[in-house]
């Protein structure tokens, strides 16, 4: 007589927890690639839903890369006011974009304002913690939804 | 019942909006966004900017174009111009040989990130096809207008 097969536990959804990572940028003037690296934490995946921000001048630009994954997410960069919203109007990401926990993210920021640009971006989302292991280590689960 | 479970499809599983609920259409906002089934194909796509730059100046033409090494869905449009006037913009998908419209005052089809255009409905740009960018400065100053067109959606 044949085993019944057990079925597989199912796959719970993540618990989100909202959290903003913000990247601060004092841009020198006319300035044509000033990096600047986010530490994505090491307790939990990161969903990206928001982008908003806020700048001296829209004179500027910004490319935005995956350290994970060496992508970048354009090809060239983007002005600042065709990237970032506000918190009253955010840019929302159509479908949120996931970051892998312990990477970084990789911004180049560049001036044509001929002064000095203080861009602050900030990554609005939720960390995804899995169910049943919220308290993850470094060899925690990637979440899967 | 939760929002994470609800399946309002069936067959597809729910997934709830996020980021999608726009401070400015509030309980609105589903009939200016994709739906369920329509931001299906994105799922575990990678968001990409994709800006088309110009300096004009006074009433000049101009047409470059965008082209993915992937497919793509087109999900919002967005530009920025830095005189007033601004410009006209045009789209012209050559993989279907279709004038998505015709030329448009900017901001009558594109936003800014903070209230961008969201298409209803993605559309795909088959790879290695250009999708071409026509402008037309509408400043007739004589100062050069920089102008920057920014395709945004999701690809592989």
């Amino acid at each position: 007589m044949a085993t019944p097969v057990k079925a597989p536990p199912p796959i719970l959804p993540p618990l989100r927890i909202p959290f903003d990572y913000v990247v601060n940028a004092i841009v020198p003037a006319n300035s044509a690639g000033f990096a600047v690296s986010l530490q994505i934490q090491q307790d939990a995946d990161f969903e990206i839903v928001f982008l908003v921000g806020t700048r001296t001048s829209p004179l500027a630009d910004v490319q935005m890369s995956d350290g994970a994954t060496g992508r970048s997410f354009s090809n060239a960069p983007v002005n600042v006011d065709n990237f970032f919203g506000t918190a009253q109007l955010p840019f929302p990401l159509v479908e949120p974009y996931i970051i892998a926990r312990s990477t970084s993210v990789n911004f180049t920021f560049r001036d044509t304002s001929a002064a000095q640009n203080t861009i602050q971006v900030v990554l609005k989302g939720y960390k995804l913690f899995p169910q049943q292991n919220p308290a993850q280590g470094s060899a925690g689960l990637i979440t899967s939804q | 019942m939760s929002i994470w479970d609800r399946e309002r499809i069936p067959g597809v599983t729910g997934r709830h909006a996020l980021g999608l609920w726009l401070s400015y259409r509030k309980l609105a906002s589903a009939g200016y966004v994709p739906g369920p089934l329509a931001r299906r194909p994105l799922k575990f796509k990678l968001i990409a900017w994709y800006p088309v730059n110009f300096a004009l100046a006074a009433r000049l033409n101009a047409e470059d174009r965008v082209v993915t090494s992937t497919d793509f869905w087109i999900t919002q449009l967005v530009g920025s111009s830095s005189l007033a006037p601004g410009f006209r913009v045009q789209l012209y998908d050559s993989a279907n040989n279709q004038r998505l419209g015709d030329p448009l005052n900017f901001a009558n089809g594109l936003g800014s990130a903070a209230r961008p255009f969201i298409l209803r409905k993605p559309y795909k740009l088959t790879c290695r096809t250009p999708l071409l960018v026509r402008v037309q400065n509408q400043d007739v100053s004589g100062a050069t207008n920089n102008i920057q067109v920014v395709v945004i959606g999701y690809g592989e």
